[in-house]
């Protein structure tokens, strides 16, 4: 929309929309200030103090029990989010290209069982999943979870990449595969054209997904060894009883959520377009 | 002519095609066989009659477990389109400036965003009951009550709702926003030369302009509401007693908390065939918004 | 070029049905050698797994071993018993020569009981099992997934009488009791001087309780004076989560859930009075307050802990957190609280406590059978100081006789003026889906204590559910 003087009433209308939506918005503000303030003030004095982030570094002693420090957990997190996102991308890329510009046999049945997985429920064949693991001895180990959770998003974002493969004219890639390209770097010249809008968002919602994934950690890991910050964070606060108090879990989950939130604020100008051009059935 | 690339085609979808057939496909069939069986945590497979199925018919849970799906899914869902149609309609028909309105677009993203597990524990810290929480504190303020009150336990559903509608709200807001943003502004200023209110314009204009995409929207969060427990499970975990257990979160305390693995199973499956049919909906109605 | 398609396609549906065929083969085939139910099969499941594994040791020691500990909780001095078992065999093979070396290495989680429970199971079938590990009260559960080591053997006279009552299945013994709590009912003396108790009056309860004298009626018309006359603001409170503690009020208003051949039984008249009580302590009486179970165990042991609530039942190891949650050193502490009995109620035969031990278990599969049982005996042994301080630490008596005598135990301010109880204490066997049974019990508790439903239809709720969800129920 090109910029224009907005007419009087218009400026009227925008300014109570304004205040509309801030008054909306208060609550969801106020509650994430609230975490910042328990992580940040000590509640005896007042005073700033850093002493909640103890656990990034150090051993507590809580209650009973010693809190160990959180990084094997942000390790795990980090490297499950960055090869799960990027596997996603590269699985989907792939075989959306292929629906989208491909003919070959089978084609209109997997384009209709994409249309059924996009949005199957996962989560429900759980119990099925885990045996599966368990018999490729997969199971308790991060590999096997970053397979299942690779498995479980690349329909959707599959489906959302094939819209935006649809989208792109094919003289780009014909002239290409005239001048003696193979298919690979064909493939290479059009991702490039779609790198800003589709796959930013599908790896934009892969990243978030993965790193707050929680269920899958807590239902396909035995044991502690293979922490992720969602289960170390998880097995603090037990709803009947939580183990760290509520100013360190605050700095706990300060550090947990600022990465995705910094991660999400720097591409959202991406995930936004990307909405627009392929908003076809995200 | 039609030259099949076969090829070519198969390459690129070998890790696409063994994912799934690993992770969708196989597991789908254990479950079907699952929930043929009791298999329990001694984890013998023994054809046990449709017993689980009719397991399912015949506790006096059930009824309440459909109602509690019901209201849940029903009220979320009436509440997440109506106020996503209302923010989409403020950021982007009333609200002109582009930054101002991406920035409110993404702090309605906020809770999206928050991992499940801080989520929860932020909703269970708020609702405190003890005069320590910060809801009491408010509540006790605002009417003079010396009693602090007990929110989870009270209003277990609320909250629950409340809660889960916080986090979809993004996602629709994003949508509905987009598709406003290309109704033609032609429509909107032949409106006002006939001198349509803005009330008019919005229901006149933009709401016929985007039904599919609510349609969509409803759809495609009722799906979600239906099939993902995890907000539930880790605020109230289905309760007090049954207040808050919905399907998909009873087939997991089934098959994980009471180790009936069979019959967690057969509540899946119920819910994945209810699944499908909404599904096939759903098909529909893209294709009619995307014609 | 469709055939190229087909076979493919072919291909990885075969692999895929393959890889279904071979989780249910392997599942059936460790289903089968656990036993479907029937125990007796497990036992032997479990001992081939045992000779299978036994030779792979050899005679003159096993070398560098590492042993898993698997662990859940916050009591890690259990933990630390086992290295410490571990460091004194390791000092013995040094002394006669033999060449093992053992390494413990723990695993330490602190997540829901129920989670844990089902982690173990699938380490075992996935065969990733640690050897040893933390055994809830669901012993029969274990038993019936093939994931635990029959120890019977492992057990000598040097343990308490009945101690391996709760973890004995089929005559066989499966996890071996690290301690001895006990499952009572607690209250803060200083709430009594409040009211106007004389020293004397709070000296002598313990005694009149013992003696069946002072009821179970008359304890909770005390806590009910208690409030009215401003001693504390709650009478009785207990556990806001499904546990054992409401058996032990079961037993003590008289009505029992297993019978004498461990059966579970559903004793409709005792499980009336048990919700009839609670009922009226929440919702008429309002010594208990309604919404207990939402509130947390913080809060709850912060109430005990400062004498808001005046009594509270349950395990005498929950008394650390309470202790705790008070800012309380354990002699300070001793002084204000008072352990008794389940005192004589009108439908019970007299006084009593509950044993609730908590145990370890060897996993069925480990490589190291004998070396692991080797760890439990030494614990009844020359290990056994380390049971004695985790005892001491936890509240609790010791499992082994011989710890029970040590310094750190007699002289505890807590567990001295208790060890009579060890005498009144009730050893429960292993029932068969006791967890469920409780679990829909505590259901219908939460939803009586809130007032949203009535005594008579909580019962039937319990029952029809009871009914459909438990094979083996026997309707009393």
């Amino acid at each position: 929309m090109a910029k224009k003087m907005l007419s009087r009433s218009e400026a009227k209308n925008q300014r109570r929309a304004v205040i509309a939506i801030t008054l909306f918005c208060l609550p969801i503000v106020a509650l994430y200030f609230t975490f910042f303030h328990l992580a940040f003030i000590d509640p005896d004095t007042g005073a700033l103090t850093l002493r909640n982030f103890q656990f990034l570094y150090t051993t507590m002693d809580k209650k009973l029990t010693q809190i160990s420090p959180i990084g094997p957990a942000m390790k795990n997190t980090v490297l499950f989010s960055v090869v799960v996102t990027a596997c996603e991308v590269v699985i989907s890329c792939m075989a959306g290209y292929a629906l989208s510009r491909l003919r070959f046999t089978g084609r209109k049945v997997i384009q209709n069982m994409l249309l059924v997985l996009r949005m199957f429920p996962n989560l429900l064949l759980l119990i099925g999943v885990l045996y599966v693991l368990m018999t490729l001895k997969l199971s308790n180990s991060l590999t096997g979870v970053i397979l299942v959770a690779i498995a479980f998003r690349i329909p959707g974002s599959t489906f959302i990449i094939k819209n935006h493969f649809d989208g792109i004219p094919r003289d780009i890639e014909n002239s290409c595969l005239v001048d003696g390209c193979t298919r690979f770097s064909a493939f290479r010249q059009v991702i490039i054209y779609l790198v800003k809008p589709g796959l930013a968002s599908i790896s934009i919602f892969s990243f978030l997904s993965a790193w707050s994934n929680y269920i899958l950690f807590n239902t396909l890991i035995f044991n502690s060894k293979t922490p992720v910050i969602a289960t170390y964070l998880k097995s603090l606060s037990r709803p009947e009883q939580m183990i760290v108090d509520y100013n360190t879990f605050a700095a706990m989950a300060i550090v947990y959520v600022l990465p995705v939130l910094v991660f999400f604020v720097i591409s959202q100008k991406a995930l936004m377009k990307g909405n627009i051009n392929g908003g076809k059935g995200v | 002519m039609k030259k099949m690339q076969n090829g070519q085609a198969y390459p690129f979808l070998t890790p696409f095609m063994i994912l799934v057939s690993i992770f969708y496909i196989v597991p789908a069939i254990l479950t079907i066989a699952m929930s043929l069986t009791g298999l329990d945590s001694s984890f013998v497979w023994e054809w046990n009659n449709f017993n689980n199925y009719r397991k399912i018919l015949l506790d006096p849970n059930t009824g309440k477990i459909v109602l509690n799906t019901v209201v849940f899914v029903g009220c979320a869902i009436a509440l997440t389109i109506v106020l996503d149609l209302v923010i989409a309609v403020l950021v982007t028909y009333f609200i002109k400036n582009e930054s101002i309105s991406s920035f409110f677009k993404s702090l309605i993203m906020i809770p999206m965003i928050t991992p499940a597990v801080v989520y929860s524990v932020l909703w269970i810290w708020l609702l405190d009951a003890s005069e320590n929480g910060v809801v009491n504190q408010l509540y006790m303020g605002v009417t003079n009550s010396a009693i602090p009150l007990n929110w989870i336990a009270k209003y277990p559903m609320q909250i629950v709702v409340m809660a889960t509608v916080l986090t979809s709200l993004g996602f629709g807001a994003i949508n509905f926003s987009s598709a406003i943003k290309s109704i033609p502004e032609d429509q909107f200023k032949a409106a006002r030369i006939d001198g349509a209110g803005e009330w008019e314009i919005v229901s006149g204009i933009i709401l016929p302009n985007i039904r599919y995409h609510i349609q969509f929207i409803a759809l495609w969060e009722t799906l979600g509401l239906l099939t993902n427990y995890v907000t539930i499970m880790l605020i109230t975990d289905g309760g007090p007693s049954m207040q808050t257990e919905v399907w998909a979160l009873s087939a997991y305390h089934k098959a994980f908390t009471n180790q009936q693995y069979g019959y967690g199973a057969a509540i899946s499956m119920v819910l994945i065939f209810v699944v499908m049919v909404l599904m096939l909906l759903l098909n529909k109605v893209t294709s009619r918004r995307d014609a | 070029m469709k055939k190229l398609l087909s076979v493919s396609l072919c291909a990885v549906m075969a692999a895929s049905l393959a890889a279904c065929g071979g989780g249910a083969g392997t599942g059936g085939g460790a289903g089968t050698g656990g036993g479907a139910g029937v125990n007796a099969d497990a036992g032997t499941g479990v001992e081939g797994g045992n000779s299978g594994t036994g030779e792979s040791g050899g005679q003159d020691g096993y070398g560098d071993v590492t042993l898993t500990v698997g662990f859940n909780g916050d009591f890690t001095t259990m933990v630390d018993a086992v290295i410490g078992a571990a460091d004194s065999l390791n000092e013995k093979y040094a002394a006669e020569g033999i060449d093992t070396r053992i390494t413990i290495e723990a695993d330490y989680q602190t997540i829901d009981n129920t989670e844990f429970h089902n982690n173990i199971v699938f380490a075992h079938k996935s065969g990733e099992a640690p050897d040893i590990f933390i055994c809830d009260t669901d012993v029969a559960g274990f038993v019936n997934a093939g994931c635990v080591l029959d120890i019977t053997d492992v057990i000598t006279d040097s343990m308490v009488e009945g101690i391996c009552t709760p973890c004995t299945v089929d005559g066989k013994v499966y996890a071996m009791p690290f301690d001895l709590p006990l499952r009572v009912i607690y209250y803060n003396k200083n709430d009594l001087a409040k009211i106007g108790w004389s020293q004397e009056q709070i000296d002598s309860l313990p005694e009149q309780i013992q003696s069946g004298e002072f009821t179970l009626e008359d304890f909770t018309a005390l806590c009910q004076e208690v409030v009215e006359k401003g001693g504390a603001t709650y009478g009785m409170v207990h556990r806001p989560g499904a546990g054992n503690d409401f058996y032990d009020l079961l037993n003590a208003l008289g009505g029992r859930y297993y019978n004498e051949e461990g059966q579970l039984v559903f004793d409709e008249a005792g499980i009336t009075r048990l919700f009839q009580y609670l009922y009226d302590n929440a919702q008429t009486t309002k010594i208990t307050p309604e919404n207990l179970n939402q509130m947390g165990w913080d809060t709850i042991n912060q109430m005990v802990g400062t004498g808001e609530a005046f009594a509270y039942f349950g395990p005498m190891f929950s008394a650390t957190y309470v202790a705790q949650a008070a800012g309380l050193e354990t002699d300070a502490f001793a002084q204000q609280e008072q352990f008794v009995l389940f005192p004589k109620s009108a439908y019970s035969d007299g006084p009593f406590c509950t044993a609730a031990p908590q145990f370890m278990s060897i996993s069925a599969d480990t490589q190291y059978p004998e070396l692991c049982k080797e760890i439990f005996k030494e614990l009844q042994g020359d290990a056994s100081s380390y049971l004695a301080h985790h005892s001491a630490e936890t509240y609790s008596l010791s499992s082994v006789k011989a710890a029970n005598e040590m310094e750190e135990i007699t002289s505890s301010t807590i567990l001295s003026p208790v060890t009579y109880m060890a005498d009144y204490a009730q050893h429960i066997p292993a029932v068969d889906d006791a967890t469920t049974l409780r679990g829909l019990i505590f259901e219908q508790i939460t939803s009586l204590e809130l007032g949203q439903t009535t005594v008579e239809q909580a019962v039937q709720d319990v029952k029809t559910q009871a009914q459909l969800n438990i094979d083996k129920i026997i309707m009393e």
